[in-house]
């Protein structure tokens, strides 16, 4: 200011400058207060309360080997590839009626064995009434089955068995094998289960352990189970039944090498007492190795409801990454579930997938649950 | 050297008078303007109400949406559980004025869970309730969400997501979370805010 006032002529224009700078000063002070006016602000409270509680939806195993998490709210499951397919010859209770095509009977032109099933029991039997001085064989029978063996490399199996015998004998009895025929009712092998001549008068059940495997001629159509050779005794007669119960075969199929189906392979139970929910799975990422032809993962109720679509992996792509919704209702006392439904095929030993899938439960009134889920499917 | 000791001490002695002259003037001057301040209580233009999902059926019972008489307060409360909840729309915000308003949720007194079961907790503000988040605050610490333009007649819908952590225990008693809704019609304005 100073150098102003000692500017030639600057005494009038220095005059000027300080009014004019007040004035521009006053303006910004006055817009300053009109902009401060405008940031109003208003404060409302809002009171938040969390209440923890248990889950009302949780996991519990299945059929398939798993880890649930320490809350049932997380879990770790583990399928594997077939290695071999079951047959099970002898559906234990629930039939009735005639044996037959269960029951052969051949060489027993006295009608002397029958063959039945113990509905009551749960197993099938035939017995036998031999009269002394009959030649040595007198009959053939057997309770078997007509399977279809895809492969003759391994084929074994196990069948509980039992019998009654009203008499000690010297010579005669009935011989009793686990056998195979062919389909012209040859037999193509056999295993001796025991020479029955000592008397037994109350059942007592006993496991025997076979392996026909490489002993067949080729895959096809066979029949399996027990064949008994009744054979007379020179002094006396007897009364003879023979039981079976749990007839197994497993037989390789090449076919079905590396297949996975398990319906239930973790359950997802509803404990609330009000929800009725709606559950979806969604992949959140994926790992594989080798070959995985394909593997289907759904949810299905206890009526046989598949969630539709279902998450689907195919040679390497997750063609479907979620399920479609699959309800879990609230029915009353009856904790209702769901199961993880998985299906596939996997090629190869070492051959795996991984899914990190997260179990979306929706209960419609506003809630969202969201539950990790790991599935690893893998061919040992 | 008595005169330049003379001129000495009669430069401080003006010097003490001419301050003490000045600060008795300048003490002395009063100026009064006059200033009319006017107040008008008017509704609250920004309002809470009630979400889709007020008062409906909740993991351990109902949750509870509390408006205030005047839309200007709002008490909420709902249950979680173990992993991941998502609750939607219980509470929601509405401008029912005929201009744009500057909205931003503030965390006044963070959630505290003793146990350590909750991993995140977060407040989701959802403009137009089209499940677009448009902004997350989280719940453990204190913070305040960005700050959205809200059209008039327009919603925000506030949904929350909250994570307990699998195998720890619960808390026993329920968690609490103050918050202020914080509201101008000033793009900024609510930085104005002072603080808790």
């Amino acid at each position: 200011m100073r150098r102003r006032h000692r500017t030639p002529g600057g005494g009038r224009r220095t005059q000027v400058g300080v009014k004019g700078f007040f004035q521009v000063f006053l303006v910004l002070f006055l817009l300053q207060l009109v902009v401060a006016g405008g940031s109003i602000t208003v404060i409302a409270p809002t009171s938040l309360s969390i209440e923890e509680v248990s889950p009302p939806v949780v996991f519990q195993p299945g059929d398939a080997s798993s880890y649930i998490g320490p809350n049932s709210t997380s879990a770790y499951v583990y399928l594997y590839g077939s290695q071999t397919t079951t047959v099970d010859v002898v559906s234990n209770p629930g039939f009735t009626g005639t044996p037959d095509p269960w029951f052969y009977a051949e060489n027993d032109p006295y009608g002397l064995v029958s063959a039945a099933y113990d509905v009551a029991g749960g197993y099938v039997y035939m017995t036998g009434s031999v009269p002394a001085y009959w030649p040595i064989v007198l009959a053939v029978s057997g309770i078997l089955q007509q399977v279809t063996i895809p492969a003759t490399s391994t084929v074994y199996g196990s069948v509980d068995w039992a019998y009654t015998l009203d008499t000690t004998l010297l010579f005669g009895g009935v011989d009793l094998y686990v056998v195979v025929l062919d389909a012209n009712w040859n037999i193509v092998a056999f295993q001796q289960i025991q020479f029955i001549n000592r008397n037994r008068n109350a059942p007592a059940w006993r496991t025997f352990n076979f392996d026909f495997s490489g002993q067949l001629p080729g895959p096809g159509s066979y029949y399996v189970g027990l064949l008994a050779y009744w054979r007379a005794d020179f002094i006396t007669g007897y009364t003879a039944a023979i039981y079976m119960d749990n007839f197994h075969l497993y037989v390789d199929d090449p076919s079905l090498y590396g297949a996975v189906v398990e319906r239930s392979a973790v359950r997802i139970v509803n404990l609330h007492a009000v929800i009725n929910w709606t559950a979806s799975l969604r992949v959140e990422s994926y790992s594989y190795s080798g070959l995985v032809n394909w593997v289907n993962v759904s949810l299905t109720n206890v009526l046989g409801y598949e969630s539709n679509p279902e998450i689907s992996f195919r040679e390497g792509i997750i063609v479907s990454n979620d399920t479609g919704p699959a309800q879990l209702s609230y029915s009353g006392s009856i904790n209702d579930t769901l199961y993880l439904t998985v299906e596939g095929d996997l090629d190869a030993p070492g051959a795996f997938l991984e899914l990190n899938m997260t179990l979306v439960l929706d209960s419609g009134t506003g809630v969202v649950l969201e539950y990790p889920l790991v599935l690893r499917v893998e061919q040992p | 050297m008595n005169v330049a000791r003379t001129r000495r001490l009669l430069f401080v002695a003006a010097s003490l008078i001419a301050v003490l002259v000045a600060t008795m003037a300048y003490a002395s001057i009063v100026v009064i303007y006059p200033l009319n301040v006017s107040v008008s209580e008017v509704a609250p233009p920004v309002k809470f109400q009630a979400g889709s999902n007020a008062n409906q059926t909740g993991l351990g019972g109902t949750m509870t949406v509390i408006i205030g008489k005047n839309q200007a307060s709002a008490t909420v409360s709902f249950q979680v559980t173990y992993q991941t909840n998502y609750i939607h729309d219980l509470l929601e915000v509405v401008n029912t004025a005929e201009n744009d308003y500057y909205v931003a949720i503030r965390v006044d007194t963070p959630l505290v869970s003793n146990t350590g079961v909750v991993s995140s907790a977060q407040l989701i503000l959802d403009r137009g309730n089209d499940n677009i988040a448009d902004d997350k605050l989280d719940l453990t610490t204190n913070g305040t969400s960005t700050e959205i333009q809200l059209l008039a007649g327009q919603v925000i819908a506030l949904h929350f997501n909250v994570t307990l952590t699998e195998g720890r225990m619960l808390d026993s008693a329920p968690l609490t979370v103050q918050l202020s809704l914080l509201y101008s019609p000033q793009s900024g304005g609510t930085r104005y805010a002072p603080s808790p």
